[in-house]
């Protein structure tokens, strides 16, 4: 089962029909233990229980007062201090859409890459948004100049990141995945240097610690409601794009030669590809700073259960991602509910969980090596 | 090597040479290596107090590195730890006190090294240099409460540091005067503020995430002595983050934010810093309790700095009790070199 895992994807063409009722199954499974894990994360905070709150009015006020507020703030009555529902329920929210993004990146990157290790922060994707972060911070302390509220130098940063990787890596108007690669590793690692440089220089204290602890990966408190409700939006028209693009990616893992006989605009699809990877992983950097392995374990733990077919993969990826990191902070969470070690970053636990899954998945294909 | 005399002598040094010189030579080195200790030899302990003065002082913590500018050690610095903004400027850096660059400390030839320990304790290669007699090792724990940082500063009251910062730094005199200028200052402001209500104040030393200052800390201490309670006193060690639930059920009346040479407070809703705090119901929302201390110092209050950022979370705290505060008599600091301010944003 797991050693399909690791193959290049194959058309659907040579699917068996029979998967179709096995995916839907999968998607329920995974439908009601993200259901699951929701319902016990708005179970398990400082207190235990139901908290506070009516779930109905916590989920309207974040999906739409809030959100018709910041562009038209007469138009609903002004909303009232945040019950614990409210709060919970917005880390619900953020664990979803930062999971489910991650997840459908990492499907859109190893198809565009073709390469099963390929990853959303493989492009520098996460360096580019913490030095956004580091240069809004620096301009805010030392020239005392706002870029706006929350993480917006993420997304700049991120942006930025991905202009220069996809210009350097087109050739003759095509994106060519070892040079694509090969650039955000290295755009990845200039990243890395200038943050480190800053921060050695000219990073003021206070600041040097936020950083390094926004670094380390953390459910962003500090977001507002409509910046909530903007990157879930720009992720579920990413994702529905993505899952319409199912059958073209599974073309696309053939040769290049053999796609593009089969009627597939493969430069067409490939920026495509890019840009919702990017457009993702820049969306959940920005709610949730960079977290490794979801973007990686997601799509294969997936296709190890669903095959190869790529429409299957983004909405299985997307449920799984989901329901990892909202595993992950809540761990975080009841750790510090039964421990008292204070709330530490969910990078650490997406690393905890998904690394062993990943080696698990990996030990078929490194038996075979071996002998 | 030895030369024998009818070898060509070129580049031994002995070449012409006259019998007599190479005797004298001899007995001088023989009686040079009698007196030297040999390597690896015991040494004093690391915190016994030097015969002589210390001239070349080397701190790892800027808590400390503060202390010793305040005692008038300032031009006794030959180097400066990363980030640590006490020290005077221009000084070499010779990294941290968990990697330090080891040649180019031996290369500034320090005679007393200053090391403000936590669990790990002090730096294995620090260690060592100091037991061969490179130089004298002063450390100190990091102190847990107010009374703790003043007794590393002149050996405490009742001699429960020896010797003292100021011993090592042949300051004692000065140290006694700083060390009771901060009893008297602590003293007095709890007085200041024994008949007021005691607000629950949250310290705040990073704002995304929220990290906040929890028990056992010198800011836990120092806020008991400005009458107030520390509202995160069950959070996790010394220094924890916590989320927005957990701020709701802590209900700071206060929030104190401590970001040295931090940009101005802006209004709720204005300022990032303030976002975690928007639209909870807790006091300090409700009554515009957010203050800021940007004073370069205010995160070395395990040093001397805690007389000034004492008097400036006192006057956060209690804004009808400033011009009291103002009025009681200078700590022997030379706080004209680092203004001490506190601001609070400005009302809705």
């Amino acid at each position: 089962m797991t050693d399909r895992s690791l193959q290049p994807p194959s058309p659907t063409a040579t699917a068996p029909r029979r998967r179709g009722g096995a995916a839907t199954a999968v998607f329920v499974v995974l439908l009601v233990l993200l259901l699951a894990a929701a319902a016990a994360r708005l179970c398990i905070g400082q207190t235990f229980g139901w908290p506070d709150g009516d779930l109905g009015q916590s989920l309207w006020r974040l999906a739409i007062a809030d959100w018709a507020d910041h562009w038209w703030p007469s138009l609903f009555e002004p909303s009232g201090s945040l019950t614990v529902m409210d709060l919970r329920l917005t880390r619900v929210v953020i664990a979803i859409i930062v999971g489910a993004s991650l997840a459908c990146s990492g499907v859109a990157l190893q198809a565009l890459l073709r390469n099963p290790l390929a990853e959303p922060y493989i492009l520098g994707l996460s360096s580019g948004a913490a030095l956004g972060v580091m240069a809004q911070s620096l301009l805010f302390y030392y020239l005392h100049l706002r870029l706006g509220a929350g993480h917006v130098g993420a997304l700049l940063g991120a942006a930025a990141t991905m202009l220069i990787v996809y210009a350097v890596s087109r050739r003759r108007g095509m994106i060519d995945p070892l040079g694509l690669l090969l650039t955000g590793v290295v755009v990845s690692t200039i990243n890395g240097a200038i943050i480190m440089l800053l921060n050695y220089l000219v990073g003021p204290g206070g600041l040097r610690e936020n950083l390094i602890h926004w670094l380390m990966g953390y459910l962003s408190e500090s977001v507002s409601s409509a910046t909530i409700m903007t990157v879930a939006l720009v992720a579920l028209a990413s994702i529905g794009v993505l899952t319409r693009l199912g059958p073209a990616m599974d073309v696309a893992s053939f040769s290049d030669a053999e796609a593009i006989s089969l009627g597939l605009n493969l430069m067409r699809l490939r920026t495509t590809l890019f840009l919702l990877a990017s457009i993702l992983a820049a969306g959940a950097v920005v709610l949730a700073g960079p977290i490794a392995f979801v973007g990686l374990i997601c799509p294969h733990l997936i296709r190890a259960l669903l095959g190869p077919a790529h429409r299957a993969l983004v909405i299985g990826s997307a449920l799984t991602g989901a329901i990892l990191i909202l595993l992950a902070d809540l761990a975080a969470v009841g750790l510090d509910r039964a421990m008292g070690v204070g709330l530490m970053p969910i990078g650490i636990f997406t690393a905890m969980i998904g690394g062993p899954v990943f080696l698990w998945m990996l030990r078929p294909q490194l038996g075979r090596d071996t002998e | 090597m030895l030369c024998h005399p009818d070898n060509n002598h070129a580049g031994c040094g002995c070449h012409g040479l006259p019998r007599r010189m190479r005797a004298i030579t001899f007995i001088f080195a023989l009686i040079t290596a009698v007196l030297t200790p040999p390597l690896g030899a015991e040494t004093p302990p690391t915190a016994s107090a030097p015969s002589q003065p210390a001239q070349r002082v080397i701190s790892f913590s800027p808590a400390l590195t503060q202390t010793v500018v305040d005692l008038g050690r300032a031009d006794w610095l030959v180097a400066a730890a990363e980030h640590d903004d006490a020290a005077p400027l221009g000084l070499p850096i010779i990294g941290n006190q968990w990697q330090p660059n080891v040649e180019r400390l031996l290369g500034l030839h320090p005679t007393l090294v200053l090391v403000m320990t936590a669990k790990e304790g002090v730096h294995p290669r620090l260690a060592e240099l100091a037991d061969v007699g490179q130089f004298t090792l002063w450390t100190c724990e990091t102190p847990s409460s107010a009374q703790e940082a003043i007794d590393a500063i002149d050996g405490g009251q009742i001699a429960a540091v020896t010797p003292s910062l100021a011993d090592v730094l042949a300051a004692s005199d000065r140290g006694r005067q700083l060390a009771a200028d901060l009893r008297n200052l602590l003293r007095q402001l709890a007085d200041l503020a024994a008949d007021r209500p005691t607000p629950r104040v949250l310290l705040v030393i990073g704002t995304d995430p929220l990290w906040v200052s929890g028990p056992g800390s010198v800011e836990d201490d120092l806020l008991s002595y400005v009458g107030a309670t520390n509202a995160a006193a069950d959070v996790a060690g010394r220094a924890a983050a916590i989320d927005r639930e957990k701020l709701l059920t802590l209900r700071p009346d206060v929030v104190i934010i401590l970001s040295p040479n931090g940009p101005p407070l802006e209004r709720l809703g204005q300022d990032p810093r303030l976002a975690v705090f928007e639209r909870l119901d807790i006091p300090a929302v409700v009554n515009h309790r957010f203050h800021l201390i940007d004073d370069p110092r205010c995160m070395l209050i395990q040093g001397s700095a805690l007389g000034p950022v004492a008097i400036q979370i006192a006057k956060a705290i209690h804004p009808d009790l400033v011009e009291q505060i103002d009025a009681l008599p200078p700590v022997a600091l030379p706080c004209a070199t680092n203004p001490c301010s506190c601001e609070t944003p400005a009302d809705d």
